[in-house]
């Protein structure tokens, strides 16, 4: 009876291991996958790969345009995101009455739910008619373009990680700042934001780690043109992200140019998948330190 | 007080580190049937850790390793091969937070007996009754027995807890400070509820409290630093302790 | 029956920031400042999203009242308060916006960038509404500062200012999304809209076979994913002894969950194509290891809250360890797993980028859904109708196919959120 039992139990646990153990292999496998077929592409190229040359004619695939056009979308975003972000949390956590907390929250929350290729439609039709006469342009598709949507779509990740980190502060801490005499202000500003850091800043990674993998939006508003405008810090000029050229070219592409496509996929894979462990990393940190004081 | 106790379980040389740190040197105590046996001791003396061991909940520990034995019907219950289950079967806690299910009140009392494999209503209504009743609260909630437990107060949850925990029909009944987070007058229902058990169950109660020991218990022992300093009928270690330590704590609290 | 609440906090708002005195001088001015100010920036925010210039002369008139009250500002502020000195950013600030009443309305309609080598112009209208906006700000803060004797108080109401104007700045696209789309769009759900397949293009006839597809990988990816997702988390949390395999499983969770939609695309490309062709299968598939890692994460919450004590009850009772998952543990944290499931098929039923070259198609997927054929979706119809804008009369449909999908995600995270609040439970 004992022994039945046993050996139940440890088949159970050996079921449930094997479930947690296929994200490992999936893993694996999208490893596996995306370097082989990027490989060639490496190897053809080397760190050349990094230039800004990708001509369909003259059969040339470097993805520099690219690798500058996620640069530009997203510090552009995070301009607008990681400051207005903080902010609207600040709010959220220590300001906002009890009943519109419960309101803004889920509305926030409605914002990151909303589906890129919304977005994206919205930023085609919307965003870029109302750029072209605002700033006197040729057209919308634009950088600057690109980093307002993916602006507003990183605010919701940023606003509700901050938000949480910012909650999470006890409240033993701001009550002791209150009882010496600082107002509500200058306790946010001088304890509980500080001691909050550690979660904001896996906030703000996160944010990025959205800004920098999100393909659909950008990809409708940005002009997928594979070249660095000229001069780099004109935004206004159309481009490509990582993301975009591959979303707009693999359907067709062959050999080489296919290469390099699984080549900027992998560059992401590497960014956002860092990004992402660290920023978890820097999750737990937060947990361990309230739990151990 | 000197009619002949038989002994129920036995703890013999009892050793228990966490990692590397030893928190029980060496306890060796009886615990003898249908008595109320008091354990106390000053914060960190490895009380709770001593009642643990006598239904193996400190298993559930990691890094938690055991020498010595624990004696049930002759048997070590440390011993390889002895079935966990059954041991609790027969050894039931009481917790010090009160830890109902969320669950109604007829299902946290018919929970158990439905694990081990009753299956018809009738036998299952009738243990729940029956515990219910055993606990003292039968008459507080026969009418609202659908109703979820989270809903009772404190006194009432610990009540219902030692019933759930008569549900099993043990032979010994181990309480963990099972009043140290409840007001004085459900503290005295448990405290009576306790006198009335001990007729037929065997029941070691851990507890910081060294009135209730004084009150309720009929051998106390008194734990100091993970050892056991002294063991003895309760009459005799409160107004004659033999051991210096025993003495000093004692009249350290009744000063 | 929230109107009157929401009222009633706006009120004593208002009368807190007013600190309910009775109306001093010093009170009245200050609010009127701060009113005038907010009706500035509104005209400012206004105008850059209609793309109109006020007009020079409203402009002057604007900008001449504001420092008119800021004059009498600095002045009650001169005559009663005895630091001097803390006035005299306001008073630079009042006269910089004296002369700016002067100056701004005579700025040329657009500076032309092009001269700095960018392909844009900053027109008249534009810098003008940002000035209103900032000044109004600024305004705001010099008010407080007024209001409450230049103390740290005035810092913290202005910095609550702010901190409102944001709220109000991130709200303000969702509106615009929300909004649009619903007047646009919910016109065009017809039931022949619903009930028709695509047809010229996309710009006749309906998205029947779009929403069944979608409606297809939306159950393909549950059956795949949520018994995979529970089972790892129930693994992790209830079974996993903190060794190194449980170390690295986590890792890859975080991985799983970081890695962009588009890079499942091209992995499932790699991998799938070759096997199964382009078909339904693939695209269930690159869902489920997109949603995989959300549903481990929310399932291993849900789980974890369940606090501790009630396991130990149940071991104390001399249940085993299955008997105690089952009964005691998964029940009450089954509705946070639902929601947490119902979220990630949420996010799966909107995605685009991955199912892109595995087999979606525009047009001409078998009437009833075929695990091993191509298939159509909401998603990419949508991004298909984009294409055509230009050369197709799409738009109305393409509005329509947006707030259709937009309705379907948005709804299966409200039911998420609801049911989560319905059936918590609490200890």
């Amino acid at each position: 009876m004992l022994l039945k039992r046993t050996i139940k139990e440890d088949l159970i646990k050996l079921f449930f291991f094997i479930l947690a153990a296929v994200s490992i292999f999936i893993v694996f496998f999208v490893i596996y996958f995306l370097f082989s077929e990027a490989l060639p592409a490496f190897q053809e190229y080397g760190f050349s790969i990094f230039e800004a040359e990708w001509s369909v004619p003259r059969e040339v695939y470097k993805i520099g345009a690219a690798l500058f056009g996620t640069a530009i979308v997203t510090i552009g975003a995070m301009i607008i995101a990681i400051p207005l972000g903080l902010v609207v949390a600040i709010f959220l956590s220590e300001i906002a009455p009890f009943h519109v907390r419960t309101v803004l929250k889920p509305v926030i929350e409605l914002l990151a739910g909303i589906p890129s290729i919304v977005y994206g439609f919205l930023g085609a039709t919307i965003l870029v008619q109302y750029l072209q006469p605002t700033f006197d342009l040729l057209k919308g598709i634009s950088l600057f373009a690109g980093s307002l949507i993916l602006g507003i779509m990183a605010l919701p990740i940023i606003i509700s990680i901050s938000d949480d980190a910012l909650k999470a502060v006890p409240r033993d801490l701001k009550e002791a700042s209150l009882a010496l005499g600082a107002t509500k202000w200058e306790t946010i500003k001088k304890i509980t934001f500080p001691t909050a850091i550690s979660g904001v800043s896996a906030a703000i990674i996160m944010g990025m780690g959205r800004a920098i993998g999100e393909t659909m939006a950008v990809s409708l508003v940005v002009g997928n043109i594979m070249q660095i405008p000229v001069p780099p810090f004109d935004i206004f000029e159309s481009g490509s992200t990582l993301t975009s050229i591959i979303a707009l070219e693999m359907g067709e592409a062959t050999g080489i140019q296919t290469y390099s496509l699984f080549a900027c996929g992998v560059i992401l894979f590497i960014i956002v998948g860092t990004m992402s462990v660290v920023s978890n990393i820097l999750k737990e940190r937060v947990e361990k330190k309230y739990k151990g004081g | 007080m000197s009619e002949k106790a038989s002994l129920e379980m036995e703890v013999k040389d009892l050793d228990l580190w966490y990692d590397t740190k030893q928190a029980l040197k060496k306890v060796n105590m009886p615990v003898y049937k249908n008595k109320i046996t008091a354990i106390i001791g000053p914060s960190g003396c490895g009380k709770s850790t001593l009642l643990r061991c006598m239904n193996r909940m400190n298993d559930i520990i990691d890094k938690c390793r055991i020498e010595g034995e624990i004696r049930l019907d002759d048997k070590d219950v440390y011993q390889k091969n002895y079935d966990v289950v059954e041991l609790r079967k027969r050894v039931g806690m009481v917790f010090q937070k009160p830890n109902p299910f969320p669950k109604s009140i007829y299902e946290n009392i018919a929970y158990a007996p439905r694990i081990h494999g009753v299956k018809k209503k009738k036998k299952l209504d009738g243990i729940v009754q029956q515990c219910l009743k055993d606990a003292f609260i039968w008459g507080e909630v026969h009418d609202r027995m659908e109703s979820s437990a989270m809903g009772l107060s404190g006194g009432q949850q610990q009540r219902l807890c030692i019933a759930r925990a008569l549900s099993i029909e043990p032979d010994v009944i181990l309480m963990d400070e099972p009043c140290s987070a409840l007001d004085p007058i459900a503290t005295a229902k448990i405290e009576d509820l306790m006198r009335v058990l001990v007729k037929d169950y065997t029941v070691v109660i851990v507890t910081h409290n060294m009135q209730q020991a004084a009150r309720v218990s009929d051998y106390t022992a008194y734990m100091y630093l993970g050892e056991l300093i002294e063991f003895g009928e309760t009459e005799q270690i409160f107004e004659n302790p033999q051991e210096e330590l025993t003495e000093k704590y004692i009249t350290g609290r009744f000063g | 029956m929230e109107w009157s609440i929401v009222k009633n906090q706006l009120v004593s708002f208002l009368e807190q920031m007013m600190e309910k005195e009775k109306y001093t001088s010093k009170n009245v001015l200050a609010t009127i400042t701060i009113l005038y100010s907010l009706l500035l920036i509104s005209i400012g925010f206004i105008s850059t999203v209609l793309n109109v210039y006020i007009g020079d002369e409203l402009l002057r008139i604007l900008l001449l009242v504001m420092s008119l009250l800021l004059l009498v500002q600095c002045i009650v502020s001169f005559l009663k308060s005895k630091i001097r000195i803390r006035l005299v950013s306001m008073i630079i600030f009042t006269i910089l916006l004296l002369l700016s009443s002067y100056y701004l309305p005579t700025l040329p309609p657009s500076y032309d960038l092009r001269s700095y080598e960018m392909s844009a112009a900053l027109l008249k209208f534009l810098i003008v509404s940002l000035f209103l906006i900032i000044i109004g700000i600024l305004s705001v803060n010099y008010s407080f500062k007024f209001l409450y004797d230049f103390g740290r108080k005035s810092k913290q109401y202005a910095a609550y200012f702010i901190l409102f104007l944001s709220v109000i700045l991130v709200l303000y696209p969702l509106f615009i999304i929300v909004s649009t789309i619903i007047m646009n769009g919910a016109p065009g759900i017809t039931w022949d809209f619903l009930t028709e397949d695509v047809s010229r293009h996309g710009a006749e006839g309906g998205i029947v076979k779009n929403l069944i597809g979608t409606i297809s990988l939306i159950i393909g990816v549950a059956a795949f994913s949520l018994p995979l997702g529970i089972g790892a988390a129930v693994y992790l949390t209830e079974y996993a002894k903190g060794g190194i395999i449980v170390r690295i499983i986590r890792i890859a969770v975080d991985i799983l969950q970081g890695i962009p939609s588009i890079v499942f695309g091209l992995f499932a490309y790699a991998l799938l194509v070759s096997i199964f062709g382009f078909c339904l299968l693939n695209g269930i598939l690159v869902l489920t290891f997109l949603t995989l890692p959300i549903i481990i994460r929310t399932s291993e919450e849900a789980i974890l809250s369940v606090p501790k004590s009630i396991r130990e009850g149940s071991y104390a009772l001399g249940a085993s360890k299955w008997q105690t998952i089952k009964r005691i543990v998964l029940p009450p944290a089954l509705p946070g797993i639902i929601t947490g499931g119902v979220l990630g098929l949420g996010r799966a039923a909107g995605e685009t980028a991955p199912i892109l070259f595995l087999g979606a198609v525009f047009i001409g997927a078998p009437a009833v859904p075929d695990l091993f054929a191509p298939f159509q979706a909401l998603p990419y119809h949508l991004l298909q109708l984009i294409y055509y804008i230009g050369a197709y009369e799409v738009e109305q449909n393409a509005w329509a196919t947006a707030f259709l999908l937009l309705s379907i995600v948005l709804g299966l995270n409200a039911i998420a959120i609801i049911l989560r609040e319905k059936f918590r439970v609490e200890f």
